[in-house]
């Protein structure tokens, strides 16, 4: 057998010797699409051609921007969950973190600019803090994600009761005004998302994004790889409450005003969102474009049920059956997957 | 071990082998002589606020009894809420306040539960999907299904239950309330289930391990339906209870037992991953969680304070009981 | 002063004595090998040496600097790198993202480009001399044996000071093994410290240049190259002689064919394969990993479906699940191949585990007959002869021989008419290897029948009556008692012919001290 080369750039040392002769397999560099992924994106683009069957006034700019406002909430808080749900975990108290910072924004942002600003920075401050002690309990106290964050959903609703007792308060223009501005025409709302595809894209290339799969992925073999489960957890559920603070943020500029109960009512969307679009509640497969993609199946299935004139009370219902099939579809193409194996 | 002796070997070995299940009895005991020391009269020493903490507790234990069968099978019942509120709105809107009707009526209701159960049960066996995921699911499918036939409505409160349930829930017998006796004797059904029974033996394997209940012969599928189905009607008999002993109904009933369910489940040293645990455990988890919702308005607490202080007490009293189990992971 | 000390290193899980005051010294340019029973404590060393389990006492010294390794990554971080026994893979990544995991090349944007991090695969590849795998692969989708070769250069692109293989060749092919030998000895010779762990013999002994035994958590002797024997290896990790590895048949094998396959196929990898087992034959499997013989244990045990026919006594069979397989009309039982995850309920009692297949005949309207069920359960443990404090004991706290007892104990409880083993004795010491040949032996005397799936040529050899070397898929060839050789067993796994001239062969035999030279297996 030939001696090992060392390349030139690699760290530390075997010693140089005689050039190898061995050159290893190289394997075709095609793009490998499992065509289970794909069913999120083609669900989407089907429910809105359907939409535009039925209605094809609605396929104007217009449209976009109503949509984009009406998504926006939705798409922020399933961004946040994507993060608890990659590890592994997953983060009920989204909820609880949407009330604190709708009621705080409602009752104390003013139209100052400054106050504005100060609010706004608070507001994700408190989100990466909020998260930031979700992440210490479930990393370093070992306490299960679904109990930790039920606990912390109660402490930030009561804090939220604090600020604000009913629903009431109201949105600084201005703030509305920032936030409804459209740049070239396209919708700031519409902009924010974009903006976060890009993001995230670039954060699943780091380092940091790698570990996150990793950790869900397999936390043992990650942390005898060198990884910290507990600064990854961290700024997982850290970076969740976040979105989450944001979504409340916005959820004023969307109602008009404020609710010490907003967020309750969107837990669950947020992580059917994320299920939807094909993320695995186990952790270590998915992604935060995904989510998005699930969100705004929702939303469109909303659109839907709205449109064939069935009542409201149908839409958990029909949201219900979509989620079973989503994962189900999910779960199977994992499972053939896995039969590939062993080769 | 040889022979029965009760020795300081056997007592180690004992709270070894049930030190999740002790702790939770141990900070519920905690928990009543402190407040009891700031407020007297709160609990110990008075026996009829005793009574009422342990109906509390009684009424926690019902509810959770299908969770901690579900939680140990390895998976978790978030149509809770669902089958809870939706038996005992039926049950009021179908009985009206009368008793015959409900000779039919209350079967027919557990029969729906047994349905429901069913397809959670057969939708995580056969397709393997999640249990958060189907239960949630199919509960939704549920409450729009009971909505949109017009049987009730979100937020409506539906009044009198039969006066025999009211009885039933609100009674007393020897001067204990009827439900404490109740939750004795399911304590007794749950134990014989989980400790003496070939059921119990494959649960444990299901919630340790299903690949290694796979190879070694054990129906998991049947297993997995009956426990859903098990905690579908327990829930509905819970609601149907529940609402008797309020004297009233509303959908949104059920909502707050679900975060109690699990907690005292999960308070009370089972293993949210399934194949540890034991319904003992989730009485004294029970009996924790009355303590705590009993002492948190004696304390005086606004409600935002409640909320509070409710959140962090669960997030200690969880950390204590999890922390053996991740400890030895 | 050696380069690399370990001192007085003690480790204690909860009431078992893993480590004792154990000690090992290592020297940059060498190969080292450990050699020692299961629980030994040789896997918990090196694991506290790379920081994935923290030492209650001891110290450790690398360069005379005392290190302190208390995670995984301080480890890492002073040159130390492990291939693990269980491996430490992230399934959902790549093979790529796998190897660079925390070291990942960036650019100035601190962003990984997915065809640079191809490229150093590739060149990893070259330098290591052999292929491992295709770096835009998704680990799960890989065999086990690549998924150790990415395990090994994922340490290798560390390039680490000490580098440690744990069992690294349990699941690799022939070549695959040769090369990481040889490798090994390369890595030393460029001053690494090479410490090597391996329960076959005749590996640690090509390779290392000194070789320290392990038994009951301490070092109890080292041994230069060339100065010990095999035998007096064994002698040293058992603490006792062993007279016979392989017991002979001593009944005659009878003609009554209790199970039949015909055309059994399980798409893609099982093609269809035909065979009859006999009444007390020990009938073997072999060949190279991944011809279908996973697919074709699973087809008869229930847990895949297959077409053809499969018939019991003559009659054809359905077999849905597992379930129906053990069933006593059946009596189809399968030791499967990992204990840890598809043999055993570790954290549960030994007890439970072995009563775990037979509680429907334990129960009575329902409930279990808790005398019942320890007298069965302490039968099979005397049959077995399973060591544990006591019946209530979990059986993560077992040895991994005595875990594999208990699997067995647990099948063997239904009394099966036909017992399959899937590669069994993988990971097992050589002591309790020889209580299950001689179990075996046994079995098949009183009428079982017994279907033996093992990677390891000289277990086939001497065991089985029969052996069946699969390769495709299919069956490629028949070695009976004339031609079951390991020359043979080598040539039908490659697809080439056998050698049937009589006066070629070197005659088996069946009763084999522990011999000189040869792959005799031992600890892990």
């Amino acid at each position: 057998m030939s001696a090992p080369t060392i390349h030139p750039d690699s760290p530390g040392n075997l010693a140089p010797t005689v050039p190898t002769r061995f050159r290893s397999q190289r394997y075709p560099e095609g793009l490998r699409i499992n065509p289970f992924d794909l069913v999120p994106f083609i669900l989407l683009i089907g429910l809105i051609v359907v939409i535009l069957l039925i209605d094809p006034r609605l396929a104007n700019l217009g449209t976009v921007e109503t949509k984009a406002n009406a998504a926006l909430t939705l798409v922020l808080i399933a961004t946040g969950q994507t993060f608890a749900i990659l590890t592994g975990g997953i983060d009920l108290s989204v909820g609880g973190m949407i009330s604190l910072t709708n009621s705080l924004a409602a009752t104390q942002m003013t139209s100052d600019p400054l106050n504005i600003i100060f609010w706004v920075i608070t507001i994700a401050a408190i989100g990466l803090i909020g998260g930031a002690i979700n992440g210490f309990v479930i990393a370093v106290m070992r306490v299960t994600p679904f109990i930790a964050t039920l606990a912390t959903w109660s402490v930030w609703s009561g804090m939220a009761l604090l600020v604000l007792e009913s629903d009431g308060g109201k949105i600084s223009p201005p703030f509305k005004e920032a936030v409804r501005t459209s740049i070239f025409g396209i919708p700031g709302s519409l902009i924010i998302i974009l903006v976060l595809v890009g993001l995230w894209l670039l954060f699943k290339r780091t380092r940091m994004g790698t570990r996150l799969y990793a950790i869900g992925s397999n936390e043992k073999s990650a942390i005898l790889s060198g990884a910290s489960a507990v600064r990854t957890k961290i700024l997982a559920y850290a970076l969740c409450g976040f979105f989450a603070a944001m979504a409340g943020l916005y959820r004023t500029v969307q109602v008009g005003s404020g609710s010490p109960v907003a967020g309750d009512g969107l837990i669950l969307p947020s992580v059917a969102a994320v299920v939807i679009g094909g993320t695995s509640l186990a952790g270590g497969r998915g992604g935060v474009e995904l989510s998005i993609v699930g969100a705004l199946i929702m939303l469109f299935i909303n659109d839907l049920i709205f449109f064939a004139g069935v009542r409201t009370f149908y839409t958990p219902m029909v949201q219900g059956v979509f989620l079973i099939l989503a994962v189900a579809i999910n779960a199977y193409g994992y499972r053939q997957s896995l039969k590939r194996a062993r080769e | 071990m040889n022979g029965w002796a009760i020795n300081s070997n056997t007592l180690k070995w004992f709270y070894r082998q049930n030190r999740n299940i002790i702790l939770s009895y141990v900070g519920m005991l905690i928990l009543l002589t402190a407040v009891s020391l700031y407020r007297p009269g709160f609990g110990l020493g008075n026996p009829i606020a005793l009574r009422s903490l342990l109906l509390e507790a009684a009424v926690i234990a019902i509810v959770s009894l299908g969770q901690t069968l579900v939680i140990l099978s390895g998976g978790v019942d978030l149509s809770l809420p669902w089958t809870f509120g939706g038996a005992a709105v039926i049950m009021t809107v179908l009985t009206r306040g009368q008793d015959s009707p409900a000779l039919w009526a209350i079967p027919l209701i557990l029969g729906g539960c047994f349905v429901v159960g069913l397809i959670n049960g057969s939708i995580i066996a056969y397709l393997q999907v999640s249990p958060v995921i189907v239960t949630l699911a199919v509960s939704g499918i549920l409450l729009g299904a009971v909505s949109g036939f017009g049987i009730g409505s979100t937020g409506v409160i539906y009044g009198t239950p039969p006066p025999a349930i009211v009885q039933l829930a609100s009674g007393r017998w020897l001067e204990v309330p009827n439900l404490v006796w109740l939750g004795i004797a399911l304590t007794i059904a749950a134990t014989l289930l989980l400790s003496f029974s070939g059921f119990g033996r494959r649960l444990y394997a299901i919630g340790t391990s299903q690949q290694v209940s796979l190879y070694s012969g054990i129906n998991i599928p049947r297993i997995t339906v009956i426990v859903y189905i098990l905690s579908a009607v327990l829930d509905g008999i819970a609601g149907i209870l529940v609402a008797g002993k309020l004297g009233q109904a509303y959908l949104g009933m059920g909502d707050q037992y679900l975060f109690i369910s699990v907690a005292a489940v999960v308070i009370g040293g089972t293993s949210i991953l399934g194949g540890a645990g034991h319904f003992i455990g989730t009485i004294g988890g029970a009996l924790l969680l009355s303590v705590l919702t009993a002492a948190i308005p004696v304390l005086n607490l606004p409600r935002p304070f409640q909320l509070i202080v409710f959140g962090l007490v669960i997030l200690l009293a969880v950390f204590f009981a999890t922390n053996q189990t991740a400890r030895e992971a | 002063m050696a380069d690399l000390e370990l001192l007085k290193v003690s480790k204690r899980f909860g009431g078992v004595v893993a480590l004792d005051q154990a000690n090992l010294e290592c020297f940059a340019g060498e190969v080292h090998g450990l050699v020692g029973e299961n629980g030994a404590g040789k896997s918990t060393l090196v694991k506290i040496l790379a920081g994935a389990v923290p030492r209650d006492q001891g110290e450790i010294r690398l360069d005379a600097t005392p290190l302190n390794l208390m995670r995984p990554d301080q480890a890492i971080a002073a040159g130390i790198s492990m291939v693990f026994q269980e491996l430490s893979l992230m399934p959902d990544l790549t093979v790529a993202q796998n190897i660079f995991f925390g070291h990942e090349p960036t650019g100035k944007d601190r962003l990984i480009s997915v065809r640079v991090l191809r490229e150093r695969c590739y060149e990893l590849f070259d330098e290591m001399g052999i292929d491992v795998a295709n770096p835009s692969q998704v680990v799960r989708e890989l065999s086990l044996a690549r998924r150790q070769m990415v395990e090994i250069a994922k340490v290798l692109a560390r390039n680490p000071r000490v580098i440690i293989l744990d069992e690294a060749t349990s699941a690799l092919g022939r070549e695959q093994a040769e090369w990481l030998l040889q490798y090994s000895r390369r890595l030393a010779e460029h001053g690494k410290i090479v410490i090597y762990i391996s329960h076959k013999l005749s590996e640690i002994r090509q390779v290392s240049d000194r070789i320290t035994v392990f038994r009951n958590g301490r070092d109890v002797g080292v041994r230069k190259r060339g100065e010990a024997t095999t035998e007096e290896l064994v002698g040293l990790i058992l603490g006792r002689r062993i007279s016979r590895l392989y017991p002979p048949r001593e009944t005659p094998l009878g003609d009554e064919v209790v199970l039949e396959v015909r055309q059994l196929q399980v798409p893609p990898r099982l093609r269809g394969v035909s065979f009859s087992l006999r009444r007390g034959e020990i009938l073997g499997i072999g060949g190279l990993t991944g011809q279908g013989q996973d697919e074709l244990f699973r087809a008869m045990f229930g847990i895949e479906r297959g077409h053809g026919q499969i018939l019991l006594n003559g009659k054809p069979i359905v077999l849905r699940s597992p379930r129906d397989a053990l069933e006593r009309n059946f009596g189809l039982a399968l030791v499967p191949e990992d204990r840890a995850t598809q043999g055993l309920l570790l954290p549960k009692s030994v007890s439970s585990n072995i009563s775990l297949s037979v509680l429907p005949s334990l129960e009575r309207f329902g409930f279990i007959q808790k005398q019942m069920e320890r007298r069965t359960v302490l039968a099979q443990m005397e049959r077995l002869g399973i060591k544990a404090s006591s019946p209530d004991a979990p059986a993560q706290q077992l040895s991994g021989g005595n875990q594999q007892k208990v699997v067995l104990a647990k099948l063997l409880a239904t009394a099966p008419r036909v017992l399959m083993l899937f590669d069994s004795t993988r990971g097992v010491d050589v002591g309790t290897k020889a209580e299950i040949f001689q179990l075996l032996r046994q079995l098949a005397a009183d009428g079982s029948a017994v279907l033996f799936y093992s990677t390891d040529i000289e277990e086939l050899i001497n065991m089985c009556d029969r052996i069946l070397v699969m390769r495709q898929g299919q069956i490629q060839a028949e070695l009976t008692e004339a031609t079951r050789t390991e020359e043979n067993l080598v040539r039908a796994s490659l697809g080439e012919e056998i050698v049937t001239d009589r006066i070629a062969m070197i005659p088996s035999d069946s009763t084999t001290r522990v011999p000189e030279g040869s792959d005799t297996e031992v600890a892990s």
